[in-house]
């Protein structure tokens, strides 16, 4: 792992505060990103980073927030938990009905949106959360929250780590 | 290579193990460890389930509001703030959102004595020799604030993915995980703390593992030998003055106590623990006699967390001082 150079640097914040001005500062606060030779992007303690250069960190380090592809940042289920608190756009809240349901990996339906980003449209990604405003996942939207299918589907959901523990 | 002792097994003795399918070897060093009913009861019924709120994610009282809104009844514990009985529970905890959140995680009461014992604070940079499934260390991360750096090791693949999913759940930034033995960690005197929770043969466990009602010499010696290497792998990651806390799930005092003495010998001193009771009960002090054994009166201050008497599994923990350069 090795710390981001200057492109991917503003690669992360600029894809962080998509989600809305200064979410990348929220975000990663005194956290070193790092980046693996997977393009996985980690937020790492001041204390954890300083170890590098002595050969201490492993093959995984940090959090995981994200990835960075073809340039770009895209985000982790870890990082949509750090941003969600303090994200302005691209956030769909639902019932906790279809909460639970999401954490199986189940789509979600228009009738158990609470509310969401109006600018919201086919192929962006969102961050879904629960009525309390707990982030339950990354989603893609697939359709329109006007109509009876199904409108976001999971990317990351927090229901991985029992489904995908054992895989 | 420590010779493991064998009790004389008496009729009574025989008795017990042969009605609850224990092996007498076994049994009898049981009794010798602790000839209590509370105890010898407690190895053959589950114990009571517990949970760890993780700081880190969130306060944990409002993490308690959240789950008794779920009917989840929940009890204070007298060792650790942070842990609860699970006196009722609606389904498993680890189904909750709450836990996927990474707001609580199932943890037996005793092992959250090791983290405790460790003592680590912001800024240190503490060595978890033998880190799966990462309970522990995501105490330990929470005890320093997610401001150290933990140095992991777990060679086993599973284990470890299993430690990457926990530490990720439950938001930890300041952990690296090695795909290793805990003794091909590089270097020499980094480590602040160790905390070496080592593997054993796991008579602690009897209570949820009937597998654990057999036990052998050979398996006692073994595990000693493995935990003896990674001791010496410790010792050498260890600054002086640092901290070295070891821990088993095994009663055993060849797997315990002589592991703690081997360290006795080398200059390092043993310290008082920083509890002294669960489950309203006194923990046991190690034991400062056993055949075969030559033990330092220090080992008193080492503690066993018993089942049937404590509430929880089988524990043993010591802490341990560096002598300074």
């Amino acid at each position: 792992m090795r710390r981001l150079r200057e492109g991917e640097g503003a690669a992360l914040f600029s894809g962080l505060d998509a989600w809305g001005n200064g979410v990348a500062h929220k975000v990663i606060a005194d956290r070193v990103p790092m980046v693996d030779d997977d393009g996985l992007v980690s937020l790492v303690s001041p204390a954890l980073a300083r170890l590098a250069p002595s050969g201490l960190l492993g093959a995984t380090a940090g959090l995981v927030v994200g990835s960075l592809r073809d340039g770009a940042f895209v985000l982790g289920i870890q990082g949509a938990v750090r941003a969600g608190p303090h994200a302005r756009s691209g956030v769909v809240r639902v019932s906790d009905k279809a909460s639970a349901l999401w954490l199986y990996g189940r789509n979600i339906l228009p009738d158990s949106v609470m509310d969401h980003d109006h600018r919201l449209r086919p192929g962006d990604a969102c961050i879904v959360t629960d009525p309390r405003h707990d982030v339950i996942g990354v989603g893609e939207v697939v359709g329109t929250f006007k109509g009876r299918r199904e409108v976001v589907r999971p990317l990351h959901d927090l229901g991985s780590y029992l489904r995908d523990q054992d895989a | 290579m420590v010779d493991v002792a064998t009790i004389p097994a008496g009729p009574r003795i025989r008795a017990w193990a042969d009605s609850n399918h224990v092996d007498p070897w076994l049994a009898a060093r049981l009794w010798q460890i602790a000839d209590e009913p509370r105890f010898l009861e407690g190895l053959l019924r589950r114990p009571p389930r517990y949970l760890r709120a993780n700081p880190l994610r969130e306060d944990p009282d409002t993490t308690r509001r959240r789950l008794a809104a779920r009917d989840f009844e929940l009890a204070s514990t007298d060792l650790d703030p942070l842990v609860w009985r699970v006196r009722r529970a609606p389904h498993s905890t680890g189904a909750t959102p709450e836990h996927l959140m990474g707001r609580t995680t199932p943890q037996d009461l005793a092992s959250a004595s090791a983290p405790l014992a460790l003592g680590a604070q912001p800024g240190d940079v503490v060595a978890d020799m033998a880190a799966a499934p990462g309970v522990k260390t995501v105490h330990v991360a929470g005890d320093m604030a997610d401001a150290g750096a933990l140095v992991c090791a777990e060679p086993s693949p599973d284990r470890a993915r299993a430690l990457r999913f926990n530490l990720e759940r439950c938001g930890v930034t300041s952990a690296t995980v090695h795909d290793a033995p805990a003794q091909d960690l590089p270097g020499e005197a980094w480590a602040d703390r160790v905390l070496l929770d080592a593997p054993c043969t796991g008579e602690g466990t009897m209570p949820r593992d009937r597998a654990r009602r057999r036990g052998s010499r050979q398996d006692v010696a073994r595990m000693a030998g493995l935990q003896s290497t990674l001791m010496d792998a410790a010792d050498r990651i260890l600054r002086p003055g640092g901290v070295l806390v070891y821990a088993t799930c095994t009663f055993a005092p060849e797997e315990n106590e002589a592991q703690v003495q081997r360290m006795v010998e080398r200059g390092y001193r043993i310290e008082d623990l920083p509890f002294d009771r669960c489950g309203g009960e006194p923990l046991r002090p190690g034991r400062t006699e056993w055949p075969g054994l030559e033990l330092d009166p220090g080992m008193g201050r080492t503690r066993r967390f018993l089942p049937g008497v404590h509430g929880t599994l089988g524990f043993f923990v010591a802490r341990l001082r560096k002598e300074d350069a």
